[in-house]
């Protein structure tokens, strides 16, 4: 490829939006979380530790492990293995009650573990959020939450195959009419047992 | 925002006035999420990654002294907590790779969207050099400007920005790019 084209291409390659929702509440996000903060003004005054120190650790607890995984040349991709909740069945003897979701995103397949073995035995759960042209797939336990549009969902199941996604403003079931769905385009259900 | 509105809330800020850091954070947000979603590839840790680098930046707000540009400043917290990010990752998930290098043997099917390939590129980058490539060409930088974001000296600009196009041509070329 000559300069000019990956010039063209790195361009072109548009970020996926996260539709105006999102901005509208990232500002406010941010400000709830000063308010833990000192002011500048009078952190400096008090020489206190740089708050960036607390801030770290706290964010530090929220992404907990991120990974690439590749299979070898097996038939399925990192989407229909996923999809098919072969991924989850490979991942979880490795972290039992650790593992809290795995996600696929533009690096391959991503785990989210529990710093602690603190996850409970659920039900797992396909889910796939489609909105402004981008896809949101993730394999993750009932009960447990993802974050998506800067607040979070959590998911919830029964051995009945009902699944709900339940958010702030947010709530997507696969029974019934969806209540609020804000544009979106959703699917979830019930992969088989592996507990 | 023009730019005397800007060093407004810039003062108020420093004052502890969130409203005003809120206009601030409204003014930049798409910038920063475009560059940690560069730097990552992920949403959800771009998003994490965009609000600590405002949380930061708030934090040390007594130390920009207005000498370079806002926009510039906040670029330079958002690489280090990029960054930062990565360095934790890998420290943090030193096992996980162990077992994803022994499952590695073949690449999964490249994705699908033109955005998607070029990022799946980017993301194959050392992250000095995604951030090069980044600044001066997705985000139209000169290298000067780069450099003083990165806290760098120009010269690494185009040395990492130089290595990193003949990478990126080289990768793309070998997925038969179109």
């Amino acid at each position: 490829m000559k300069p000019p084209d990956l010039e063209k291409h790195l361009r072109a390659a548009n970020v996926p939006d996260r539709g105006a929702a999102y901005w509208a509440n990232f500002p406010e996000s941010v400000k709830r979380r000063l308010g833990t903060e000192r002011p500048p003004a009078e952190r400096r005054r008090m020489g206190w530790l740089p708050a960036s120190v607390a801030v770290g650790t706290a964010v530090g607890g929220v992404v907990l492990g991120f990974f690439l995984w590749h299979r070898p040349a097996q038939a399925l991709d990192a989407y229909s293995r996923l999809k098919s909740g072969q991924a989850l069945y490979e991942a979880l003897p490795r972290y039992l009650g650790r593992l809290q979701a795995i996600e696929q995103d533009g690096n391959g397949l991503r785990l989210v573990l529990s710093k602690e073995r603190d996850v409970p035995p659920s039900l797992p759960v396909w889910v796939e959020i489609y909105e402004s042209g981008h896809r949101r797939s993730l394999v993750i336990f009932s009960g447990q939450s993802f974050r998506f549009g800067g607040g979070d969902i959590e998911v919830l199941a029964n051995p009945e195959g009902q699944v709900m996604l339940v958010g702030e403003d947010f709530l997507w079931t696969n029974r019934g009419k969806p209540a609020a769905t804000d544009g979106m385009r959703v699917e979830a259900r019930l992969l088989p047992k592996v507990f | 925002m023009t730019d005397s509105e800007e060093d407004v809330w810039v003062a108020r800020s420093r004052h502890g006035d969130p409203d005003a850091f809120g206009a601030l954070v409204q003014t930049y947000q798409r910038m920063i999420h475009d560059l940690t979603y560069r730097m990552t590839g992920s949403m959800t840790a771009s998003e994490d990654l965009a609000q600590e680098t405002f949380v930061r930046a708030f934090a040390r707000l007594h130390t920009f002294r207005g000498d370079a540009k806002f926009s510039s400043w906040l670029y330079r917290i958002a690489l280090n907590v990029c960054l930062d990010w990565r360095g934790r990752e890998s420290r943090r998930d030193h096992a996980q790779r162990v077992w994803a290098q022994e499952e590695q043997s073949a690449r999964e099917s490249p994705p699908e969207a033109t955005g998607e390939r070029v990022q799946s590129a980017l993301m194959r980058l050392p992250a000095k050099q995604r951030a090069a490539i980044v600044l001066t060409v997705c985000n139209g930088m000169s290298h000067a400007e780069a450099a003083t974001a990165l806290g760098c000296a120009e010269a690494t600009v185009s040395w990492r920005a130089f290595v990193a196009r003949r990478r990126l041509a080289r990768i793309l070329s070998d997925e038969d790019f179109q």
